[in-house]
C-alpha cells in the first residue's frame, strides 16, 4: 500500500536531501510543504500519514505545527528533522508529540533505523518494494533527482548554502547553549550574494545607532577563503558577564576575554560544521579584535579592492531571557564560489548514493 | 617501532599540520619532502602533490637565484638564516588571511631557514618556516605613512 509522506522544510535543498535519505524501494507518495501552515493543510487532505518536519521555518514554525497537530489530533506521525540540536529542542518536540528527532544533515541509515524501530516500515516492505522495481514512487524519485541535477548544473541556488549554513548554525548554537547553559534562539540564516559596497550597507543596517564590538577571524582551505565576523552589541555585555560568571565590574580585560571566548565557540563550531558537511579543511587565523564599543562604520573599513561579489551568511543568535544578541557573519570570497558550488553538487550526489 | 612511538608520531603530526605557521622541508635538490597543513591550506596544493616537486616548479615567481644563495649559505655556515618582510614582503604568493577586511592584499611573511643535519651530521635537508606577519607589517606601514604626514 502506498504511504503518503509529507516533507515540510522551507529549504528546497533540505527537501531534496530528505527525499534522498528515504529508504529505497519504499512504496510512498511524496508531497512537499514549505512551512507549517502548508503542512497542516496537506495533512488534512490526507497527504501526510508520515510527516518529516523542520523546526525553523517562516509563517508557521515546527513547534507551532506540532501544537496544531496535537490540539486538532490530526492523523499523522511526525518525525522532526532539524539542525537545531540543543537538548532542549529534542525535549520540547517530544512533549509536543513528535515521534523522534533526526539531526541534519539527514543520514540515510538513521532514517531507516527510526522508521523500522517505530514499525512504520517493515523489513518485508523493503523486500517487496525491491521486487516492484518500477513502482510509481521509485520513478517519481528518480525524476526528482534528474531535475535536481539539471538545477545543479546551471547554478547552485543560495538555498543550498542556506541549508548547509543552517546545519552549521545549529551546531554552533548547541555549543553556545552548552557553554552558557541556556537555550539559544536560532533564526533562519540569511544568505546573500553582495557587492563589496553592499557589504558595508548590510553591516550598517545591523545597527546604525548603538555601539558594538567585533571580532574577526580569517579562514582558508581547499581553495575557499573568507572571514567570520562576530558582532556583540553593547547592550548584551552585562547579560554575558553574568552568564559567564564574571563577578564585579566588567572591565576591558574581561570584555575582551568574553568576546574572544564566545567568538571561538561560534566561529570554530560553525566552520567545523560547514567544512565537515562539504568535506573541506580550513586553517583559521588568530582572532582579531576589530574594535570595542564603536559604531559599525568605524569598525569595518571597506576594502579598497574591488570585489565583484561576496557570499554573506548572516546569523543572529539571541538569548532572550538575558537580552543577549550577537551576529555571526561569514563572508566568502568570489573566487571560492565555483569550488563551493561544485562541492554542493557533489554533496547532493553523494547522498543519492 | 613500539606502539608508544607511533602514538607520539601521531600527535606530533597533528600538531605539525595544525600549527598556524608554514613548515616546509626540502632536500639538497630543492625538492619538497614535507609540506604542512598551513602550506596546504594557503597554497591549495596538497601535501601529496607537493612532494618531490621543487619550490621553483610550484611557484615560478620565486626568485630562484636569490633563494638559492640564502639556502647555500645556511648549508655552508650550518646555521639558521632569517628573511624579514621588510627586505622581501613575501616568498610565497599567498593571499591575506583576512581577504575582505584586511587593508593589504597579500600575506607578509617572515621566513626562517634552518639546516637539518642527518644522523651522520651532514646537512642534507633544510627547513623553511613561514610566519604570517601581515598584521604587524600593515600596522607599521600605516604608521610610517602617518609619520610622514607629520610636520618635521
Amino acid at each position: 500500500m502506498t504511504i503518503p509522506i509529507l516533507i515540510c522544510d522551507d529549504s528546497s535543498f533540505a527537501r531534496k536531501q530528505m527525499v534522498r535519505a528515504l529508504p529505497q524501494h519504499w512504496d510512498v507518495s511524496i508531497s512537499y510543504a514549505e512551512n507549517g501552515q502548508q503542512a497542516i493543510d496537506a495533512i488534512k487532505q490526507g497527504l501526510g500519514d508520515i510527516l518529516f518536519l523542520d523546526l525553523n521555518m517562516p509563517v508557521l514554525d515546527g513547534y507551532g505545527t506540532l501544537e496544531i497537530i496535537q490540539a486538532q489530533d490530526l492523523p499523522t506521525l511526525t518525525i522532526v528533522v532539524s539542525g537545531d540540536i540543543q537538548p532542549d529542542a529534542h525535549q520540547r518536540v517530544r512533549e509536543l508529540g513528535a515521534l523522534d528527532f533526526i539531526k541534519k544533515p539527514t543520514d540515510k541509515d538513521k532514517v531507516l533505523d527510526i522508521l523500522t524501530s517505530y514499525g512504520v516500515i517493515r523489513p518485508e516492505d523493503i523486500v517487496l518494494g525491491e521486487l516492484l522495481q518500477d513502482s510509481a514512487s521509485h520513478i517519481a524519485r528518480s525524476r526528482e533527482c534528474d531535475k535536481l541535477r539539471l538545477d545543479g548544473d546551471s547554478a547552485v541556488k543560495l538555498d543550498a548554502y542556506q541549508e548547509v549554513a543552517n546545519v552549521a548554525m545549529g551546531r554552533a548554537g548547541d555549543l553556545l547553549a552548552r557553554v552558557l547553559n541556556v537555550t539559544v534562539k536560532l533564526p533562519i540564516p540569511k544568505v546573500n550574494v553582495l557587492a563589496s559596497s553592499e557589504l558595508h550597507m548590510i553591516l550598517k543596517a545591523t545597527d546604525e545607532t548603538s555601539s558594538i564590538s567585533a571580532v574577526c577571524q580569517g579562514f582558508i582551505g581547499s581553495g575557499i577563503s573568507g572571514e567570520a565576523l562576530v558582532l556583540f552589541y553593547d547592550s548584551a555585555i552585562n547579560g554575558l558577564a553574568s552568564l559567564m560568571d564574571y563577578q564585579g565590574i566588567v572591565d576591558d580585560a574581561i570584555e575582551r576575554e568574553m568576546f574572544v571566548d564566545l567568538s571561538n565557540i561560534l566561529v570554530g563550531s560553525f566552520l567545523k560544521g560547514f567544512s565537515d558537511q562539504l568535506d573541506l579543511g580550513f586553517s583559521q587565523s588568530h582572532p582579531e579584535l576589530l574594535g570595542l564599543h564603536r559604531n559599525i562604520g568605524e569598525i569595518i573599513h571597506s576594502n579598497q579592492r574591488n570585489w565583484q561579489e561576496i557570499l554573506a551568511i548572516e546569523i543572529n543568535y539571541s538569548i532572550e531571557e538575558y537580552n543577549i544578541d550577537c551576529d555571526l557573519i561569514v563572508l566568502i570570497t568570489q573566487q571560492s564560489l565555483p569550488i563551493l558550488n561544485n562541492k554542493l553538487i557533489y554533496l547532493l550526489d553523494e547522498r543519492l548514493a | 617501532m613500539s606502539n608508544n612511538s607511533i602514538g607520539d608520531f601521531h600527535w606530533m603530526l597533528t600538531m605539525f599540520n595544525n600549527i598556524d605557521v608554514g613548515m616546509v622541508v626540502i632536500d639538497s635538490e630543492y625538492s619538497i619532502q614535507s609540506w604542512n597543513g598551513f602550506m596546504v591550506h594557503h597554497s591549495n596544493i596538497d601535501a601529496a602533490d607537493a612532494k618531490d616537486r621543487t619550490l621553483f616548479d610550484l611557484f615560478p615567481t620565486i626568485d630562484k637565484k636569490w633563494l638559492l644563495r640564502k639556502i647555500e649559505t645556511v648549508i655552508t655556515i650550518e646555521n639558521q638564516a632569517f628573511i624579514t618582510w621588510e627586505q622581501k614582503p613575501f616568498l610565497f604568493p599567498f593571499e591575506s588571511y583576512r581577504p575582505i577586511t584586511s587593508t593589504v592584499e597579500f600575506m607578509y611573511q617572515n621566513i626562517t631557514i634552518i639546516p637539518l643535519p642527518s644522523l651522520t651530521g651532514k646537512i642534507d635537508k633544510i627547513s623553511l618556516i613561514i610566519y604570517d606577519v601581515t598584521d604587524a607589517a600593515a600596522n607599521k606601514i600605516e604608521l610610517q605613512k602617518l609619520r610622514e604626514q607629520l610636520p618635521v
